[in-house]
């Protein structure tokens, strides 16, 4: 039986995001927010995205609240016909606050909840 | 049927993209704006539709709100002419499911389109899709095989002539190469030829060409040397001239010879510079052509000298040697003598000399030719002085 480890809710989507990459061949890029969480993203996109690399992510959901140049660590990446589908978790940097408006911007948007 | 829209792309792009589809077995249409795609898709949806982004932005929101309403199942994507986040987050806030920037690869549409119409429930194809990687080794090789086929044509084109030219005259006297530029005194005629050596793929095209022949005034020339200034001549009097390169070759200054046989002229790129067969010394001249230094010949009685381009070669003594003055630092250093064996019958004195194509070419009287021997045979023969 498979233990659930997670602890926070995580909310099923498809979110336009910016992405911006300090480090890398691409400077800018952008895909889209497959499910999200107050922890972080899993991101689909054609850019190129290596774990351990930070990447600043932007986005904004559909009661306006926009959040811009979350920096951000990926932690694990797939890739699959042209598409890199990675992981990434929002590094300590983000404050709490954000975080909790991350989390209220969800429950407004009403996205589904899958665990 | 899947079906691909393509909305207002310009000819050449509406082409390539139609080309990349047809790989896969799916069918293109084109409409020319967007207005004319929101009409047509209520009857008729597409599998997928393309369009570059419009500006302004309120076409995709409008073909965005019909495709909810009679196609729901139809995504979009936008072309963009560049890889902006914020041009690429508009239009997928917009409605795109993906924008493409930059060079429209088969891949990157490709994948693309796949995906776009896969998350919407749809198969716009089914084969696998792998980027073609470019082959890095194969170019490189091929770029490398391109630059040595180039150098060496590059390198023969830019050849040197046959190893004896025949120079059409028998009263020959003094000789310098000046890079593909040769110029010959004649002491019979008064003249003084300046040849150039036409480029070709094989030797026997790159032949001299009479470019100009000057007829001096006053004397007539046993020595010639062109300098950046002006020509140089050492004539029958024993004297040194400068001329303007120009008809009738006008005198712009006179001096004595420093000795009574002047046997060669170079110009090392800064200074004039004479040989005397009767003194046995190398003369440094400066712009009045007056001595200004002078050392003494490591071989006895020279009878030639030339420079080049980094030494001066020094040639005479008998049997036939030569040498070479090097410059190391602020001082001179000698090279050699090298033995020339088997160059110019023993008895048949050489009435000028020059280096050139990493050559030593030698002309003398009673002949027309001008003969040559690779610098490199010659100074693997050191001579001992025995």
């Amino acid at each position: 039986m498979e233990i659930e480890r997670r602890q926070v809710a995580r909310f099923s989507t498809s979110i336009p995001v910016g992405l911006r990459f300090p480090n890398g061949p691409s400077k800018e890029g952008w895909g889209r927010i497959l499910n999200l969480s107050p922890e972080g993203l899993l991101i689909q996109t054609s850019f190129q995205m290596k774990v351990a690399g930070v990447v600043y992510v932007t986005f904004a959901l559909k009661d306006g609240a926009r959040f811009e140049n979350l920096r951000a660590r990926i932690i694990r990446s797939a890739y699959e016909e042209g598409y890199h589908l990675a992981g990434i978790a929002f590094d300590d940097v983000v404050d709490q606050e954000t975080l909790r408006d991350v989390i209220a911007a969800l429950a407004y948007e009403g996205g589904m909840t899958i665990s | 049927m899947p079906r691909v829209m393509l909305v207002g792309l310009p000819k050449k792009q509406r082409l390539q993209v139609e080309g990349y589809f047809k790989t896969v077995g799916v069918t293109c249409e084109a409409l020319p704006t967007l207005e004319n795609a929101v009409e047509k898709l209520p009857a008729d949806p597409p599998t997928l539709i393309i369009t570059p982004r419009p500006d302004p932005l309120e076409a995709l929101y409008h073909l965005h709100h019909t495709l909810k309403k009679s196609a729901p199942a139809t995504p979009f994507l936008v072309l963009l002419p560049e890889t902006k986040a914020a041009a690429a987050l508009e239009a997928m806030n917009a409605g795109a499911y993906e924008c493409l920037a930059g060079s429209l690869t088969k891949f990157k549409l490709l994948t693309a389109a796949k995906r776009a119409t896969s998350a919407n429930g749809r198969t716009l194809f089914g084969k696998k899709l792998v980027e073609e990687k470019i082959p890095w080794g194969t170019v490189a090789f091929a770029a490398l095989l391109f630059l040595v086929v180039a150098k060496g044509i590059n390198a023969r084109w830019n050849g040197g002539p046959a190893a004896t030219l025949n120079l059409a005259s028998a009263t020959l006297s003094g000789i310098q190469w000046e890079g593909r530029s040769l110029w010959v005194g004649n002491w019979y005629d008064a003249t003084v030829t300046h040849y150039v050596l036409k480029n070709g793929l094989t030797e026997k095209r790159r032949v001299l060409s009479s470019d100009e022949i000057f007829r001096m005034q006053d004397s007539q020339p046993i020595l010639v040397c062109d300098t950046p200034e002006s020509l140089v001549t050492v004539g029958f009097d024993l004297k040194f001239r400068s001329h303007q390169r120009a008809l009738g070759l006008p005198t712009l200054e006179t001096s004595a010879a420093p000795g009574t046989n002047p046997t060669g002229l170079a110009w090392d790129g800064a200074h004039l510079w004479s040989s005397d067969g009767q003194t046995g010394m190398l003369y440094k001249h400066g712009p009045d052509l007056r001595v200004i230094d002078s050392i003494k010949s490591l071989i006895g009685s020279p009878t030639g000298i030339a420079w080049d381009g980094g030494a001066l070669w020094v040639m005479g003594g008998t049997p036939l040697r030569l040498a070479k003055l090097e410059r190391r630092g602020a001082a001179m250093v000698w090279r050699g003598p090298y033995r020339m064996t088997n160059f110019m019958p023993p008895d048949v004195p050489a009435s000028g000399m020059a280096v050139g194509f990493d050559r030593i070419w030698v002309v003398s009287g009673g002949t027309p030719h001008m003969v040559s021997r690779p610098l490199k045979e010659i100074t693997g023969q050191l001579d001992g002085w025995k």
